[in-house]
């Protein structure tokens, strides 16, 4: 058997075992071409002997370590800084100096003109409002294409279809219904029909 | 965690600026008030009134009550894109009242559901009205409201579902007092 490169490498360093040497041996004289093989290999490792020492230290061994830290050092640099280049959700344009104000200054703005402090709306508000009934919310809504403000009031009950809103004649030149402390010499209104029963503050 | 630069900047300038504007616009709007109000309230007291009609909204035809008419095309108009789910608006009424400081009033083309509103003066600038604005259904305030009404825009209330449709209230501000046409429809 032709043995392997490894083992003519360990061969030539002398790092087989006896058996194994004695088989190299032996293989070598049988095979012809393992002979010059040999030879070559034998020549080979004498020759890198002689050129290349075993050992080498290394010239300049200070300046090659500081070269080294150096070196270490930039590439950690390197590396932060590209971690602080990394896109944000912040706009690159933000960082500009001027932008911030800039930007505060619309949010503040666009702000006064939603609620109708500057820039000119005329429409009706409701400041505020308030359901006595807590089961009816009242929502409200400007709508700017009928500049009408709207009152939207949920969970009111449904009056029946047949229920009666008394509704005021409209030929009375008052409510007949508004009773206002009437005086001797003015006429009383009085209502006409079934009169419901309101509470004190009602004025009919 | 202290603040990026940027976002300093930007909490710095809305600070200054909301400080800007507060400082340049109370003074000057509070300087010729109480002399624009007493001329106003003098001129205008009792001359603007509050104009109501009670409205009965459905969206087929054949739901629509007999007896009582459609309102007019614009009222039509912009109740329909105000309330997007009724086509047919009818009157149920109408009424109007001046409004006079320091004393409550109705407007009350019904009374089962009906609006009271306090008037609480004029606008700064003398053309709206600051109201306390109720609406009443059967001897009960169902809201009340602490309003602005301005010339030419109504507020209109969606108020409880009768039979097959809606009852609504517009509400409008309108020159002229107690002088003026009581049937007057909506500008």
């Amino acid at each position: 058997m032709k043995p392997s490169e490894e083992q003519w490498n360990r061969w030539l360093d002398g790092s087989l075992s006896p058996e194994e040497a004695k088989a190299m041996e032996a293989a070598a004289e049988e095979d012809a071409s393992l002979t010059a093989d040999r030879a070559f290999f034998r020549q080979l490792s004498a020759d890198l002997k002689e050129t290349i020492p075993a050992e080498r230290t290394p010239p300049f061994a200070d300046f090659f370590n500081s070269h080294l830290q150096k070196r270490i050092r930039d590439l950690q640099e390197e590396a932060e800084s590209a971690a602080k280049q990394r896109p944000s959700w912040w706009p690159n344009w933000f960082r500009l100096s001027w932008a911030a104000p800039l930007a505060a200054a619309t949010v503040v703005v666009l702000t006064l003109m939603q609620i109708g402090v500057i820039g000119g709306r005329s429409g009706s508000q409701i400041v505020y409002a308030y359901t006595p009934d807590d089961s009816v919310t009242a929502r409200t809504e400007f709508d700017r294409e009928t500049n009408a403000m709207i009152v939207r009031l949920e969970g009111m009950e449904p009056l029946p279809d047949g229920f009666d809103l008394l509704l005021a004649d409209a030929d009375d030149a008052e409510p007949p219904f508004l009773v206002e402390s009437p005086a001797p010499s003015q006429e009383t209104f009085v209502f006409v029909g079934p009169q419901p029963q309101y509470p004190s503050d009602r004025p009919y | 965690m202290p603040l990026q630069p940027s976002l300093r900047s930007f909490a710095l300038g809305l600070v200054s600026v909301a400080c800007l504007l507060g400082t340049f616009s109370t003074p000057a709007q509070n300087a010729g008030e109480p002399k624009k109000n007493a001329v106003a309230k003098k001129e205008t007291e009792g001359t603007k009134k509050l104009w109501g009609a009670l409205i009965y909204a459905v969206d087929e035809e054949n739901a629509k009550r007999p007896g009582f008419a459609d309102a007019d095309a614009e009222l039509t108009t912009i109740l329909g894109k105000a309330f997007e789910k009724y086509r047919h608006f009818q009157v149920l009424g109408t009424r109007s009242e001046a409004l006079f400081k320091s004393t409550h009033s109705w407007v009350a083309p019904s009374k089962e559901l009906c609006v009271k509103f306090d008037s609480k003066g004029l606008t700064k600038d003398g053309e709206g009205v600051k109201l306390d604005l109720q609406l009443w259904n059967r001897g009960e305030a169902i809201v009340k409201t602490d309003a602005i009404l301005e010339p030419n825009s109504p507020v209109f209330i969606e108020g409880p579902r009768w039979g097959k449709g809606r009852l609504l209230y517009v509400l409008k501000l309108q020159e002229g007092g107690a002088e003026a046409d009581e049937d007057e429809t909506l500008d």
